[in-house]
């Protein structure tokens, strides 16, 4: 049976989303058009609050009764929420989301899921289920499916529940697959993995991709097409190579220049936020934070322009050139450091925790050796990143230079002398050269206390400085990170993430330290504002003449910032080098490996075989999808 | 199989259980020379201290407490003072009455509560959910003593249908249950509740729906399940109240149970009886909490094969 | 922000916990409920000054008078009771009492249940650990079994050991709250922060955790108090409480038990008085729950 249909997967028309609450009436997706045929991948991208979500939701009908929906949603030529006779759902088009471990249910197995899910979608049960349940494990990559079944999902892995998730999504057979930020909770490895996957899945079935995200990097690795974005409304959509290019639309421009790129350019936040539905301002909704924006961008609304080539753009004043560069060449402006005597040292160090023996009631104590031999040194106004995941003993080498933990053996030596514990006097001065920038700012926030003083207390606590000075000092701190002086008089949960963080920068800055350790401190934020937060760390190092310690998962993101880099795997430093010659020319094998499984816009366009699939060379593989059982 | 969680359930139980009979030691023995408080004040010094002796109580208390585990393992735990029995005999007696009040009351709060804290979660913000949740919060508030009374008043003062005290029929049980389940069902009713709206929340169950699985076997093979893991300990901490709350309603019906020969030997200060109640309910408590651990353990897979969620202290 | 339709649910939901009695809109009933509170605040207060008549004067020629009905003395509100005393006089008195003991508990448990917490996170190792099993173990009893076995060897009679033991009420909780989130917030929150930035532990304790887990003491407050009334009017009901010659609602409504026959009142009054009581406690409580939720509060 081979059944090619003209219908593409997807075909929104002019979907505009109401959402009814207290009487009010707000819109929260605006006339949205966007097809996607079989076999092609399309990405929708944009930032929390543009309304991706919301669609995705409304192509499955899974809004609540407050939203209301207008406009045609058509699934592979279905209008309305019916496939056959049936819903819509899991046949037509199924759904894949951001937390696949919280995406099962955690109390059934996932053969039992599985399972049930085949039997339903493809009205077959016993041991024909059981077989089709084991094949579709294999689709997708998961060795063992026999073992597998008999699993729950708290034994597996998050990639490995990703591909589970993705076995139950083409269980029924869908024309169409929604993956919402399918890998933003995976590792760099599995997130290369599973795009890796849903790639071949696509050529295989036949079957249309929308793919959610924010990472412009996965959607130079997969996408043939993608739409942006902002506020409710698609703003600029077109072929990936174009648009990554030459993006048109300000805020596509913007969103492309706070990526974090392989070549290490300075990535540039885009300052503000995202309107929030019934306070977006009239005109252009991106108007506010636009630096192109000219009068009548504030009066009307920009209609979506055909430019040719299916390229379209919503804007009044859109980019015009067309060569011009984005990755400004990469110019080492920290090559002036890293002279001198270092500032923190730390020799042959050793780190074991004592932990009890899993398995046994009185468990006997283990030691757990968290990270062996590391030696690191940094110089003053220098910048060094530890890269690693988790479990790699960067965040013990954290601790350990703030003084949270005492190295086993070997020496953290900073101005030559060795650190002090946490909660000696002599960390008290201690604390005065040395602060950390945790990984969430919520948390290391008291949530009852007004953040001018939150940013007071560090000056109170060393007794620096009169009331007024101390007041005077906290506007010029708030003013130094980038925010507004009306903030001190907020909570920490009446501001966002960003801004939090900016307030623990500043509060770590009132007692001009010679050093900031930053714990992963931008993962938890937007990419937008993690490029606001990178930037503005940079910007203070060479301002303040700081050193930074720089530990994260995402080797991208300290390329730009970090002069050195070291690289920790299971408690050892495999590699340390300039940040050129790690990115440029990794040794160790380790190493290769994390900057091969980064996704990047850059080099995916150019090497990544996978980007030139399109719907041109769907035919063959659409066959074999639809001739399902 | 985590037997490590068995094992560490088992080992706390048995902790507590010692604990408890501690408390009751030290409690007897602290609060005053345990002779002086049973006998009347007029009793003359040698047979004070001929009870003294034959107690024990001369030895070193670390003795004592020796002596006292001897006993209590043996199940001698002296004898009533105004009945001349054993005080283990006259307790045990009593239970069958207890239990044939309470367990019924125990099932009466399931079968109501459990059912309209789902009803009220699947009608959210309806009127079904408001009054049900509004006979919920007046049925916890209700004082379970004023409750009973207001029964009696209605149904035997008035409409003359049931019996307002006594024991031995169908009749005489309704309005002792209705007493003693009513602010169980109303607890478990909005606790039912919320873990339902808690777990329909999940990112599971949206992405059931999402994958097309009807909405009826969404509620009952993913949500209820879910949602009735919580459920087991509030149903585990109802047991106790039900005890306490049997000493009340046995009061006021004039059940002859062992709360109210509980409250009757407190009153009398049969501290031999009292020992025995405070023991078997203490016994029974901790027997209640181990198995609502192992409940847990056969209901969530995840301590079973032991990811160590769901397994904090 | 409308990230999911689980979004508007879940803020529908935190709302929804302080309207049970949906049928008025949520500001009005909460407002009767703090009417009700303020009308038994002032009853306690000044109960003696209110009170028509002496509490304990005794008038056998009018025993039994239905509410609203006169005798030579004056005007019954709420009728008398066998003896001829005035139930409204009784009911005032007993208000006081009860209140009174509902409040020094509250405070008395809050108070030993907090400390025990801070010592068990400051201690850590055995502290801790004996800290948690007596902790499990008096959440694993019915507080009532402690108490009657308490006053099997002590007696009834004494008020003030009564309102030390009823107060002890509910200290497991306060216990385990304080420790929980004191640990929390040394680990990995606010409070290892401020040690970062070089803060002693006085500052740490005390300017930082302590007003933090006030709001959390402050909702468990208001979950003991009803309890704390629940459990006194019931241990007064069944005659191991409070002692005649004082008075509680529990023994008013223990007297009036065996006068339901020709005397409904003398139970109804103080009857329904617990209940309103603690039915206006419950609603006050969840609007204070939602009140001292930081993260619901979006404004000052």
């Amino acid at each position: 049976m081979s059944v090619v249909t003209e219908h593409p997967a997807l075909d929104l028309v002019n979907v505009t989303i109401d959402l009814h609450s207290r009487g009010r009436r707000v819109n929260v997706v605006d006339d949205v058009r966007l097809s996607i045929d079989a076999g092609e991948i399309v990405g929708l991208v944009g930032e929390s609050g543009s309304g991706k979500s919301v669609t995705c939701l409304a192509i499955l009908d899974l809004l609540g009764h407050a939203f209301h929906v207008e406009g045609d949603v058509r699934v592979a030529g279905e209008v309305g929420r019916t496939w056959g006779n049936k819903s819509r759902r899991g046949r037509a088009a199924s759904m894949i989301f951001q937390d696949p471990t919280a995406s099962l249910n955690p109390i059934s197995t996932i053969g039992h899921q599985l399972i049930d899910a085949v039997g339903r979608l493809r009205g077959v049960d016993g041991s024909e289920a059981r077989a089709i349940a084991i094949d579709l494990l294999t689709r997708v990559g998961l060795p063992e499916p026999e073992i597998r079944l008999r699993q729950y999902p708290f034994q597996q892995s998050g990639g490995q529940n990703q591909r589970v998730m993705i076995a139950l999504a083409l269980a029924g057979n869908p024309r169409l697959l929604i993956a919402d930020e399918p890998t933003t909770a995976l590792d760099v490895t599995m997130e290369a993995q599973i795009l890796r996957l849903l790639d071949g899945l696509r050529t295989e079935t036949g079957m249309g991709i929308l793919l959610v995200t924010h990472d412009l990097g996965v959607v130079a690795q997969i996408c043939d097409r993608v739409a942006v974005m902002y506020a409710g409304r698609i703003v600029e959509q077109g072929s990936v190579a174009d648009i990554l290019d030459q993006p048109r639309h300000p805020y596509t421009r913007g969103l492309i220049a706070a990526m974090p790129t392989m070549t290490g350019a300075r990535r540039h936040g885009i300052s503000g936020a995202v309107p929030v539905p019934g306070a977006r301002p009239d005109g252009c909704a991106f108007a506010p934070r636009c630096g192109n924006a000219i009068d009548i961008c504030r009066s009307a609304v920009p209609a979506l322009a055909d430019s040719g080539g299916g390229r379209i753009v919503a804007c009044h004043n859109p980019e015009s050139q067309t060569g011009a560069k984005l990755d400004e060449a990469f110019t080492d402006h920290r090559a002036e450091a890293g002279l001198g005597q270092p500032l923190l040292e730390l020799r042959g160090v050793d780190c074991a925790y004592r932990v009890r023996k899993p398995g046994r009631l009185f468990g006997r104590i283990a030691e757990f050796r968290a990270i062996r031999n590391v030696s690191l040194s940094l110089a003053r106004g220098d910048s060094l990143a530890i890269i690693g995941e988790s479990g790699s003993g960067k965040s013990t080498t954290a601790k350990l230079v703030m003084g949270m933990e005492p190295p086993s053996t070997g020496e953290v030596l900073f101005n030559g002398t060795p650190v002090p514990r946490l909660g000696t006097p002599a960390h008290r001065d201690y604390a005065r050269s040395v602060q950390l920038i945790p990984q969430n700012p919520q948390q290391a926030l008291d949530p009852r206390m007004h953040a001018g003083r939150q940013i007071v207390e560090p000056l109170d606590i060393h007794g620096i400085g009169t009331r007024q000075e101390r007041i005077a000092r906290m506007h010029e701190l708030l003013a130094a990170v980038g925010l507004s002086a009306d903030v001190a008089d907020r909570y920490p949960h009446q501001m966002s993430g960003g801004q939090n963080q900016r307030l623990v920068i500043a509060r770590a800055l009132a007692l001009k330290p010679k050093l900031l350790v930053c714990d992963e401190p931008t993962s938890a934020l937007d990419v937008s504002v993690q490029a606001q937060i990178i930037e503005l760390l940079d910007e203070l190092r060479r301002r303040l003449d700081l050193a930074l310690l720089f530990i994260s998962h995402d080797l991208r993101v300290v390329r730009s910032l970090c002069r050195r880099v070291a690289v920790m795997h299971d408690g050892v430093v495999v590699e340390e080098d300039e940040a050129a010659a790690i990115f440029g020319a990794p040794r160790h094998p380790y190493t290769q490996s994390l900057v091969a499984s980064i996704p990047d816009m850059s080099r995916a366009r150019s090497t990544s075989p996978m980007a030139t699939g399109g719907p041109q060379h769907l035919a063959n593989g659409l066959a074999e999808g639809i001739a399902g059982p | 199989m985590n037997l490590r969680f068995v094992t560490r359930k088992l080992l706390r139980a048995l902790i507590t259980l010692v604990l408890a009979v501690t408390f009751v030691f030290v409690i007897l023995r602290a609060a005053g020379d345990p002779v002086l408080a049973m006998l009347p004040d007029d009793t003359s010094p040698e047979i004070v201290e001929q009870m003294r002796q034959a107690w024990g109580l001369d030895l070193p208390i670390w003795q004592q407490y020796l002596r006292y585990w001897q006993g209590a393992l043996q199940g001698d735990l002296g004898t009533s003072i105004y009945e001349g029995r054993p005080a283990v005999d006259l307790v045990l007696e009593r239970i069958p009455q207890t239990l044939l009040l309470t367990v019924p009351s125990f099932f009466f709060m399931l079968i109501v509560g459990v059912p309209a804290g789902i009803w009220a979660a699947l009608r959210r913000n309806s009127g079904v959910d408001r009054v049900i949740m509004s006979i919920s919060v007046s049925g916890y508030s209700l004082p379970n003593f004023f409750l009973g009374i207001l029964l009696i008043l209605v149904f035997s003062v008035q409409l003359r249908l049931l019996p307002s005290a006594g024991s031995g029929s169908a009749a005489h049980l309704v309005m002792p249950v209705l007493t003693l389940g009513t602010a169980g069902a109303g607890v478990i009713a909005r606790f039912v509740r919320s873990s339902m709206l808690e777990v329909m929340n999940k990112h599971y169950v949206r992405a059931a729906i999402a994958r097309g699985v009807p909405r009826h076997i969404v509620l009952t093979r993913i949500a209820l399940p879910n949602a009735a893991i919580p459920v087991i300990t509030i149903v585990g901490f109802m047991i106790g109240t039900l005890i306490a709350g049997s000493i009340v309603t046995e009061t006021v019906f004039a059940w002859p149970g062992a709360g109210r020969l509980l409250l009757d030997a407190v009153s009398s200060r049969d501290l031999a009886v009292v020992q025995v109640g405070v023991m078997l309910i203490a016994t029974s408590m901790i027997v209640t909490n181990f198995t609502v651990d192992m409940v847990y353990f056969l209901v969530d897979p995840r301590l079973r094969y032991g990811s160590g969620q769901g397994e904090g202290s | 922000m409308i990230a999911s339709p689980a979004a508007p649910a879940r803020s529908e939901r935190k709302r929804l916990s302080a309207r049970y009695l949906g049928w008025a809109p949520r500001g009005t009933l909460v407002r009767i409920a703090f009417a009700w509170l303020l009308l038994m605040i002032v009853v306690a207060v000044f109960a003696q000054v209110l009170a028509p008549y002496d509490y304990q004067a005794i008038n056998l020629r009018n025993r039994l008078l239905p509410p609203f009905s006169s005798d030579a003395l004056g005007f019954h509100l709420f009728g008398t009771d066998h003896l001829g005393r005035d139930v409204l006089s009784r009911l005032m008195v007993s208000i006081q009492i009860s209140l009174l003991v509902a409040l020094v508990g509250t405070l008395i448990g809050a108070i030993v249940g907090t400390s025990i917490g801070f010592v068990a996170a400051r201690a850590r190792g055995v502290v801790d650990d004996v800290v948690m099993a007596l902790v499990d173990l008096q959440a694993s009893m019915p507080f009532m079994i402690i108490a009657l076995a308490v006053f099997a060897v002590a007696g009834t009679g004494n008020m003030l050991l009564f309102i030390l033991l009823v107060g002890f009420q509910g200290w497991e909780r306060y216990a385990r709250i304080t420790r929980g989130m004191t640990l929390s917030a040394v680990n990995h929150g606010y409070a290892a922060s401020v040690r970062l930035l070089g803060g002693g532990t006085f500052r740490v304790y005390v300017r930082h955790i302590l007003p933090n887990i006030l709001a959390a003491l402050v909702v468990q407050m208001t979950i003991n108090f009803p309890e704390t009334i629940l459990l006194e009017t019931a241990m007064s009901f069944l005659g191991v409480g409070i002692q005649p010659p004082n008075t509680s609602l529990g023994n008013l409504l223990s007297y009036g038990r065996d006068y339901l026959l020709d005397a409904w009142w003398i139970a109804m009054v103080p009857g329904m008085t617990i209940f309103f009581t603690t039915l206006a406690m419950s609603l006050v409580g969840d609007w204070v729950r939602d009140e001292l939720d930081p993260t619901t509060r979006t404004t000052d």
